[in-house]
Parts: structure tokens; sequence; C-alpha cells
């Protein structure tokens, strides 16, 4: 007994040493067998995927493969015992096959059978799934499946799902950036990097009323101008910390939409009454006196009436009255990134003071100049304070910029809440749209240039490159 | 009884590693033989010598084949097919060894010359895939004889690895969002497809077919674009190194939302593209000028609008007799491309072809300035630029003078405004150009334009057909200077020599 298990150790040493050859040269072939393609592995993510999901289809497929013997699980041949065992997975309809297309032509790279209760758990290590190894060379799976079967595969007449992941970006600083939208249109028609991090941006803008005064086509001129933008850091979707500038000037808006135009009507409350100027600075300057401070923007944001126009610039034959902002000016500051809710994106807050004048005039064709009414002793000027909280998502295929808005006027006891929401599909296109609805504390009713709702809203279509 | 179980493990699964050596060299051999497309290996071939026989006699083959002898003939070289680059490889591998024999030539040694399309390749495996990883294993010396001998080829010839890969992966980079180019790419692109005069192609050599299509030279003597709104002439004699000129008649205006006859004028001048460049010339990166410069003259074409079937308008507004200066300027200090249209000139409300209303009262509309300005972006949704798109975002005026013919003349300006405009240009360029659209959105109305190829005849003679829309007013009423129904325009458009 001694000497037979001594014979069978020696032949046991030397078929050990014929495995570790042989181990070898698997290794070897299976690192040739893997690079004789040309290597794709940083598209994988953008390959075409799909899973078929018919019942059927899948046991003819398994099938051949069985025929074929052309399975294996950790590199071995299952044994009957194992297959069988496994074939009651695809009985009870738990097993589907994943395809994955070439990325430069159309033939399957991979195939492999998944459990769907080991797909996306962590049974599944990078898309492997222990169900069987996955195939990954066409040649091998059309010579398992056939012409005809593989074939029909590619050509995806059976029940299946889609997992082709679509890719979207959000990046700033292209060549051209243009944003139109009837509220706030942008162009960016110049850029220029500097230190090889940071960038300049040029842009001519339109704004269509502010948000804190009076929202949208409400506002009785379009201001036009120029934005230059200065990113300091640029990263992937966002920028690190930007300062924008924007000087523009009011252009007198002959029409509103879905507002009256008729001087007397109702329907508009607010009228120019002067060439004005827009200047917004925005900012984040905290982060010099601290650096930790990087996600408080700074507002500064004004528009000044530097004239005004005449009885005659209206063409009104008749007396009337009107009311007109003239100036205004905003200091408001906001904290973008106060935490992430989960896929719904950033959570901001911010705060703000804002104060604005409301001008009575009477137009009196007799009289050129316009005849001030205002006969308040609080004066002109109405003071409010706003609170802002922001929910920001960049990237994928939507992206949105929600905001909910407060103001409290001090000086008439009323202020309007709402929210504005910026939606956009793949940062091409999407909607602005804007709501605000008035409160008051007081009996007293709102004062005539106020409206009690205001709705604004604008498709938008980007186009960057 | 532990170390037993152990030892019989290992006994059984040395049958398992030779089963699964087999499948690998059939997957392998199988790969080879069959993918013939997107396999990352290289060709190196050589012609062997006498003195070369020594190393590369009696290769050792598997499965009972007799070891192979390389030979020496005039109608045989050899390909070592090799594995040169991949994760974990860190020298090169030859895959297998091929024979590639022209048969033709052989035969026709004698007899006559051959001429390449003559000749019969015929490639034959002498030395497969399985045979050469073997002697890598077993017989390490030749292994690396053979190496060694493919290694000084590569050594004397760099040139003589070629690419077996026949996916052309610098063809098909994709990028996220297509291509908006830096150059001039897209601007020239844009204008030899529309443009009614002539462009240089693309001298470089690329092999997609929308751009080779693209960058077929015109052997014409000269070049027609011609329909019955306007006709351009360009004769080879008036190219240059620098630009080029042509000439030009149209009846058709920019800013006024008015079609060619509408606006009762015609216009001749010439056109004159203008490279600024340095010593060499290079259209794709020159700044460029086009410009034109044409003298414009009131022309009766109202009983011709009314008349003509393929133009449905009602001429109203009246454009004054002057110039008309329109220039395109490609990119300039990281700017977009700019373009200018000004037509201005005499402000004669004299001689009226159009009336309108009673004797008594009767008034014609007169424009005699027009301002156009705007910024064009481009780009391509792939890198095929099969589908192309323009962006121009400007403003645009234009006056209207109303003149009173009753008792004397009576004028007032009545309009003079300065309005926005967008224009979106869709090109569809599937071999060479195809298709084209555009919608104009300004002062209230759409301006909607398309052309479609319908014949190319040889010698360069192409047809298209072009229809232009101008709509009524869609935000509000029509000016009196305006009719009230939308204006449109189908014609043929012929060209030769582009």
């Amino acid at each position: 007994m001694k000497i037979l298990l001594l014979l069978f150790s020696l032949s046991s040493l030397i078929t050990f040493a014929q495995s570790e050859d042989s181990l070898y040269k698997v290794n070897r072939l299976d690192m040739i067998y893997r690079n004789l393609e040309y290597n794709t592995t940083a598209f994988n993510d953008l390959k075409k995927i799909w899973v078929i999901t018919d019942p059927v289809f899948i046991r003819e497929i398994f099938n051949r493969f069985v025929v074929k013997n052309a399975l294996t699980i950790n590199g071995k041949k299952p044994g009957l015992k194992l297959l069988e065992q496994k074939a009651k997975d695809i009985y009870s309809g738990d097993v589907f096959v994943e395809l994955r297309k070439r990325y430069y032509d159309e033939e399957i790279e991979e195939l492999r059978f998944f459990t769907e209760s080991n797909f996306g758990t962590g049974k599944t290590i990078d898309s492997v799934d222990y169900f069987f190894d996955p195939i990954k060379d066409y040649i091998f799976i059309k010579e398992v499946l056939g012409d005809v079967v593989y074939d029909d595969i590619k050509e995806q007449f059976y029940a299946f799902n889609n997992l082709t992941k679509s890719y979207y970006d959000n990046k700033i600083a292209y060549n051209f950036d243009i944003k139109m939208n009837i509220v706030e249109p942008e162009v960016m028609f110049w850029s220029t990097t500097t230190n090889e991090k940071n960038k300049y941006l040029v842009s001519f803008f339109g704004k269509w009323g502010n948000d804190y005064i009076v929202p949208g086509w409400y506002m009785p001129y379009y201001v036009a101008g120029v934005k230059a933008n200065f990113i300091d850091y640029l990263v992937n979707n966002s920028p690190h910390s930007s300062y924008t500038l924007n000087v523009g000037f009011g252009l007198p808006t002959k029409k509103q939409p879905f507002i009256e135009n008729d001087i007397d009507d109702v329907g508009r409350r607010l009228f120019h009454s002067g060439s004005n100027i827009y200047f917004k600075v925005t900012g984040n300057p905290l982060n010099m006196l601290y650096s930790q401070l990087t996600d408080i923007d700074i507002n500064i944001e004004g528009s000044l009436t530097l004239s005004q126009l005449k009885a005659s610039d209206y063409s009104i034959r008749y007396k009337s009255q009107f009311y007109s902002t003239r100036n205004y000016f905003i200091i408001s500051a906001k904290y973008k990134n106060l935490l992430k809710i989960m896929d719904l994106g950033l959570l901001g807050a911010g705060l703000g003071f804002s104060t604005y004048d409301i001008n009575h005039f009477l137009l009196d064709p007799d009289i050129n100049k316009l005849v001030d009414l205002e006969s308040s002793t609080k004066g002109k000027y109405k003071n409010q304070i706003m609170a802002e909280a922001t929910l920001q998502h960049n990237g994928g295929l939507l992206n949105h910029d929600i905001s909910f808005l407060m103001t409290y006027n001090l000086t008439e006891n009323n202020g309007y809440i709402g929210t504005r929401a910026n939606f956009m599909i793949s940062s091409t296109i999407g909607l602005d749209f804007r709501f605000f609805s008035a409160y008051r504390f007081t009996a007293k009713a709102l004062p005539f240039y106020r409206t009690p709702i205001y709705i604004v809203f604008s498709p938008i279509i980007r186009i960057n490159y | 009884m532990k170390r037993f179980c152990i030892l019989i493990l290992v006994y059984l699964s040395s049958s398992l590693f030779g089963q699964n050596l087999d499948n690998i060299y059939y997957k392998i051999e199988s790969k080879l033989k069959k993918d013939n497309t997107y396999l990352n290996i290289h060709a190196v071939n050589f012609k062997p010598e006498q003195k070369d026989l020594a190393a590369l006699s009696n290769i050792p083959l598997t499965d009972g084949k007799k070891p192979y002898n390389f030979k020496v003939s005039e109608f045989i070289d050899y390909n070592f097919v090799v594995l040169v680059e991949g994760v974990e490889i860190d020298s090169m591998i030859i895959l297998y060894i091929q024979e590639v024999e022209n048969k033709a030539a052989a035969s026709t040694e004698f007899i006559t010359s051959s001429t390449s399309e003559d000749n019969q390749i015929v490639e034959t495996m002498v030395v497969g895939f399985k045979d050469l990883q073997e002697i890598y294993f077993s017989e390490p010396e030749i292994y690396d004889r053979l190496l060694t001998f493919v290694d000084g080829i590569l050594k004397n010839d760099p040139q003589a690895k070629k690419p077996l890969l026949k996916i052309n992966v610098d063809e098909q980079i994709k990028k996220s969002k297509g291509i908006s180019g830096k150059n001039n790419q897209d601007f020239l692109n844009f204008q030899r497809a529309n443009s009614i005069h002539t462009y240089p192609r693309d001298q470089k050599t690329s092999t997609t077919s929308s751009r080779r299509r693209t960058q077929e030279t015109s052997s014409a003597d000269y070049k027609i674009d011609a329909s019955f709104s306007h006709a351009t002439f360009n004769h080879k004699a008036m190219a240059f190194p620098f630009g080029d000129i042509s000439a030009e008649l149209n009846f058709g205006n920019k800013a006024t939302n008015t079609l060619p006859f509408e606006s009762m004028t015609g216009a001749l001048g010439v056109r004159a593209r203008i490279g600024i460049s340095g010593k060499t010339v290079d259209h794709q990166n020159d700044f460029q000028i086009d410009g034109k410069l044409m003298g414009r003259m009131r022309l009766n074409t109202n009983g011709l609008a009314k008349a003509l079937p393929f133009l449905s308008a009602e001429p109203r507004l009246h454009l004054g007799s002057g110039f008309i200066f329109d220039i395109n300027l490609t990119r300039a200090f990281g700017l977009p491309f700019i373009n200018l249209y000004v037509a201005s000139g005499s402000k004669d409300v004299t001689n009226p072809y159009v009336k309108i209303g009673p004797a008594d009262s009767s008034r014609s509309f007169f424009s005699f300035t027009q301002l156009e300005s705007s910024m064009s972006f481009y780009w391509n949704t792939s890198e095929d630029m099969t589908i192309r798109f323009r962006l121009d975002l400007g403003i645009s005026k234009y006056d209207v003078v109303k003149a009173v013919y009753h008792k004397g003349t009576q004028t007032a300006m009545v309009y003079n405004q300065l309005l926005p405009f967008a224009t979106l240009y869709f090109n569809f360029v599937p071999n060479d150009e195809f298709f084209a659209a555009y919608f104009k959105l300004y002062d209230g109305k759409v301006n909607l334009g398309a052309w479609f190829k319908f014949l190319q005849l040889s010698g360069g003679h192409i047809f298209r057909f072009d229809f232009n829309y101008v709509s009524s007013p869609l935000f509000r009423q029509p000016h009196e200077w305006e009719s009230e129904g939308a204006a449109t325009l189908l014609q043929v458009r012929y060209r030769y020599g582009f």
C-alpha cells in the first residue's frame, strides 16, 4: 500500500509540474486572446447594451451553448449536474442575456447570462455575474449560435430592453454658448483662457424684468448689454468660482405679452419714463478673506434712470396718469451648496435687500414735462427684504434650477411668494417658468402698480459648442 | 488523507488544463482567421534570401506536420503576423507566418510582362498560431531566433510593419456634442453648399466619404449660378491664389422681409473674396473677407411679380436706387463670423410703381436704407459633417417713408426700427450637397427657404429646386406697406462648374 501510495505521489508530482506548466500556457494564451482585438475599454459604458427578455429565445441561446459545451464558470466547464441546476433558473424565467456591441462596428462584443436577482447587487462585479462566465468574442459567439441566430440577435427582432447609456454633458466655456430665452437670452461670443486654468467669457445679454422687483415682461423696459464673466478655475460642469459683470441699457418695450398695452387699461401697470442703465456684479469676494467660504455669491444689482421722457414722447393726446419704476438697487447673498439632497441636487439659500422707487406721473399733452403726482409722506422708495431657497442640479439628462422666493415689502407691508423654475433637457432645450403671488398683512389693497399674480415663462434653447 | 485528496484534485485538474489549452488554441486561431477588421495586429513583410535560410529552416510544426522550411523565390515573400502591444504584453509576440505567393507573375514570367491587375496573390498560413506557441513553450531558442529575425527586419525598416486593423479609429472618433470648427472649415462648407458664388475647395486629403466628395476640384473654366432671381459668373481668370472675383446680378434684397421682385429693384455688381494670408495661402485658417459691392436700381417688377406663376407676391414697398455693400468676415481675434449689410441711396419718391388708395389720397411707401449686422455660429452634429447647422443672430433695420401724392407730394418717415433677428440654417450633406433649409424670424414675420438637388448631369451641371416663403405678420397687424398674405417663390437654380 505504501509503495502504491509512493508511486501515486510521484505520478501526482509529475502531474502537478505539468499542471503548473499548463497553467502558465493557459495564462499566456489567454493574455494573447484578450489583446487581439483593438482595445476600447474606455468606451465600455457607451457601447450599445441591451438585454434579451424573450424567455423562449433565451432558452434557444442557452441550449446552443450547452450543446457546444461552450459555457464556463470561473474558466472551467461545468458538469452536467451544475448545468441542470442552472437550467432551473432558465425554466423559471429568472435568466436574461445581456449583449454589448463593439464600439467601432456592429458585432457583438460580449454575451453574458445573468440572473435578475444578481443584477445590480453586490454579487455583480464590474457587470460580471457568476451565473456563467461572459463570452467575449464575436467569432466564438457566432460559431456557437450559428449565423442565423447570431444575426437575429444583432437585428434585435425579439423582446429586449435597451440599456445603452446616453451621454450628456453640460460643459461651459465652449467656442460659443447661445441661450435663447425670451426673458434672459445670452450669446457668449468670445472667450479666452489664461494660466491654463481660468477663463474670461464675453457675452451679449438681455434681461426682461427682475424677480426681486417686477418680474419678466411686467417690467416696461428690456435691458440689453454686455456681460463679462471670469471663471477662476475650470472644472468639469460648473465653475469653481466666478465673477460676472453686466452692463446694459434699457429699451422700452412696446408690447408686453398677455398684458393690454393701452395706456389707460388696467392691464399695464408700469410704464417706461426715461433712459436707464443697468449694472450687475456677482462674485465670491468672501473667499479672498477666508478661503473656506467658496460657495457664497454676493450679488449687487441696480438700474438707474438718467433722463425723463416728455409728454410728447408718449404720442398721447389726452390727459392720463401712470406709474413708473425708475431706479432700483439690490444686494443679496446666496450660499449655493448647503447640502446635497439625493439626486435632487444641491440645496442653497439666499438673503437679500432691495429698494426701488415708484413714480406717479401725470401726462398732460399741454404740459411738456411729466408732472410728479407723488404725495406720500413715505416717499417714492419701497424697501423690501428677500429670502430664497434654491435647488440646483447640473449634468445628466435633466438639469434644473428651482428657486422658492419670498419678498416682504417693509414700506407697504405686503410681499410676494413664488417660485422660478428652469428645466433643461440635456442642456439643450428647456423651459423657464416663474410664478409669484401677492400676500399682505393689512386690509389695505395692493398698490395700483402691482398685480396679484405674476406669471412669466419662456422656452429655452441652448446651443453651445 | 488530506494530502492524498489534494494530489487527486491536482491530477484531475491537469486534464482540465489540457482541455482548456485546446479550446483557447481553437478560439484564437478562429479569431485570427475570421475577425478581419478589429484585430490590433501587424504584418511584417520580408523576402528571404539565401543567407537567411540558416535561421529560418526546420521550423517545427505541431499535429504531426513536417517542419517548415522557408523558400527563396522571386515570387514568394512572407508575412510575420505579430501582436506588438497590449495589456500585460511586454514584448512582441509572433502569431503566425504567412507565405505570400504571386502565382500569376510566376506563371507569366517567361511569356509576357504582368500588370498589377493580373497578379494573383495567394496567401497561405505556413506556420500557425499553435505551432508558434508550442515552439515558444517547448523550443524557446527557435522562437527567440525567429523573434530576433523579425526585430532585425523592423530595425532595418520600421515601415515593414503594416497594421491589419481595418477599422479607422481616427475617422470614427465620436464627440459627445458634434463639432464646431475653430477655423474657416464650417464657413467654407456652408458657402460652398449655399452661396451663389464660388469658394475654394479643401486641399487636404481626407478619407471620409462626405469630406472626400467636397474636395473634388472643378476643372471647368467658368462657373455659373443662375435662377430666375439671380445670376453669377466666375471665370478661372478671375481666380487668384489669395481669393477670387465674380459678377452678380440679383433681384433680391435683405432686411426687408421681401422676396426677389417684390422690392422692385435689380442690382448688378462684383463680389470678391480675399484671404489675408502670409507667404502660403491657407483658406482654412487665413482671415477671409468676402464682400460684394453692387449698384442697385429701381426696376418696375410689379407686373412681373403678378404675372409669374411661380411667384406669389404683392409688391408694395419700393426700395431706392443706390448701392449695396454686403460683407462676411471670418473669425478674427476669437470672435464669431461677422456679417454686415448696408444698402442706401437716393431718396427719390417721384414715379412710384405702386400706389395705394384712391387718386385723391394715393400713397406709396419707400425704404431708402437697410442695415443688417449679425454674428454666425456654426456646428455639426458629428465629425462626418453630414448635418450642419448655422445660426445667425443679429440686428436689422429698414426705414419706411410714406409719400402722399395729392396736391403735390408730402413725405413722412413712418417706420425706422432696429429689431433683432435670428436665422437657423440646416444643411444635409450625405455625400455631397443635397438639401438645405433655413428659418428666419424678423419683425414678426417668418421667412422659410429650402433647396434640394434634383438633377446632376455629367460635366458639372447641377439643378436645384429652390423655394422661398415670407409669412404674413404673426404677432401684429400688417403695416400698410406689407401685403396681407404670404409671399412665395419657387424656382429652379442651375449651377455649373462648382
